[in-house]
């Protein structure tokens, strides 16, 4: 008896066929970000049959991840390997008849072009604000389309990026919370079961995109709850005066925005300084990390202890990482703790 | 009838776990002061010292952008959904 075909159940879907299978197996996606979203939609994309997957990530596994990144393991955890590695290695296996690449990159103004032109489509599952308006810039540059997740606690958003048609991600939100403003999962927390939700989607809409099926994408952002089962479309416009989708200025690209690391001189420590100044509210940052470390708060900074390092953090968002003696570390802790 | 306000889970340390929040219809600013009036916290998160909407706090009044800003009329019945800018991956 013939064995029946790889993508039988999803070539006999009208929504995919077997035009669209074939355009998937030539199609290239980057995910960028291998942890809790980029596990899931990294998994779908190379079962679904994405020929070419390219999977970016600057962390490597730990144990407090495997509640919700489904694709590592406690051998992982114990070893300390590249996200990125670890699961290509598991997708490869997963699908022998596609090609998938590790990237255990930090990606920063200088490489993301690199990793990034000739994909069809990008899957944003980074953790921060500030690689997302890069990835915008990079991708509205290069007319990449890419689908923005983000969760936190028990909810989360996704949208689709058309460049050129419709709002990007600085139409959305024009002008970048800042480090320290917003909650990270780390801070907060985050129910592995809106990751899967939003992951799914997000991929959902990738699968079209790479299919080539753009009119079917839809266009709206969708707001959901995993707790209660809600979950609400939202219409965003294009603004005239954005700056990126509108006005073509690239300022993340340029490395005119966003932070630098330096690592200080004949010390095991890391300084974290965003290029705009932020104003921190520092006794609600002291508050918010009371739940994952030992938390100083003087009146010119807080001091956190987490994981090993020591990180004081300056009203205007500038950081120091103590025991870091890397920079990617450094702002792969930051990101994490303060949020950026 | 009322205005109801969803605050997304994000937002829900500031209003002590409550899911929606209902004021008296009124225009944006004033729906917006009707939920401060209950929940206090979430004024921060969404205004700025001047008294505007900050840029990364979205407000939509049944699934569209407002088109007067804070002036824009909240109708009876209309439903007004807060979107804070979501980090985590
Ligand atoms: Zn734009």
């Amino acid at each position: 008896m013939a064995e029946i075909p790889r993508y039988a159940r999803q070539t006999i879907l009208p929504e995919v066929g077997r035009e669209g299978q074939a355009r998937l197996a030539e199609a290239t996606v980057a995910v960028m970000g291998c942890g809790a979203l980029g596990s899931v939609a990294a998994t779908i994309l190379a079962r679904s049959g994405v020929g070419h997957l390219r999977l970016i990530d600057r962390d490597v596994v730990e144990l407090h991840n495997l509640q919700r990144q489904v694709l590592y393991n406690e051998d992982d955890a114990a070893r300390g390997v590249p996200k990125a590695a670890a699961a290509a290695e598991r997708l490869q296996a997963v699908n022998g008849s596609i090609e998938v690449l590790p990237f255990v990159a930090d990606v920063d103004h200088r490489n993301i072009e690199d990793l990034l032109v000739g994909c069809d489509v990008v899957v944003d599952a980074v953790d921060n604000f500030e690689s997302r308006y890069l990835l915008n810039d990079a991708a509205v540059k290069h007319g990449i389309p890419w689908v923005y997740g983000g969760v936190i606690g028990v909810g989360g958003v996704s949208m689709p990026i058309l460049p050129g048609d419709g709002p990007c991600f600085r139409c959305l939100f024009p002008s970048d919370p800042g480090p320290g403003a917003v909650e990270t999962c780390d801070t907060a927390g985050i129910l592995s079961t809106i990751v899967h939700i939003v992951s799914a989607f997000q991929a959902t809409e990738a699968l079209k995109l790479a299919m080539g099926r753009r009119d079917e994408v839809r266009r709206e952002l969708l707001e959901i709850d995993a707790w209660s089962g809600e979950s609400v479309l939202l219409r965003i416009h294009r603004r005239e005066d954005c700056p990126v989708c509108v006005g073509r200025r690239f300022e993340h690209l340029e490395g005119e925005r966003g932070s630098s690391a330096t690592h200080m001189c004949g010390r095991d420590a890391v300084q974290i300084r965003p290029k705009t100044p932020a104003k921190l509210d520092l006794p609600d940052l002291a508050e918010r990390l009371k739940a994952v470390g030992s938390v100083n708060c003087h009146p010119m900074l807080v001091r956190l202890e987490v994981e090993g390092y020591q990180l004081s953090i300056f009203a205007d968002g500038r950081a120091i990482v103590h025991g870091a003696g890397d920079e990617t570390v450094a702002r792969a802790i930051y990101a994490r703790y303060v949020g950026l | 009838m009322a205005v109801e306000i969803r605050i997304p889970a994000a937002l829900r340390r500031f209003t002590g776990g409550a899911r929606r929040v209902e004021v008296a219809a009124g225009t944006l600013a004033e729906v917006l002061a009707g939920v401060f009036g209950q929940h206090p916290d979430l004024r921060g998160r969404m205004l700025t010292a001047e008294g505007g909407l900050r840029a990364d706090a979205r407000v939509f009044i049944a699934g569209d952008e407002p088109e007067q800003g804070l002036a824009t009329a909240v109708g009876d019945g209309a439903e007004v959904t807060i979107l804070p800018p979501i980090a985590g991956a």
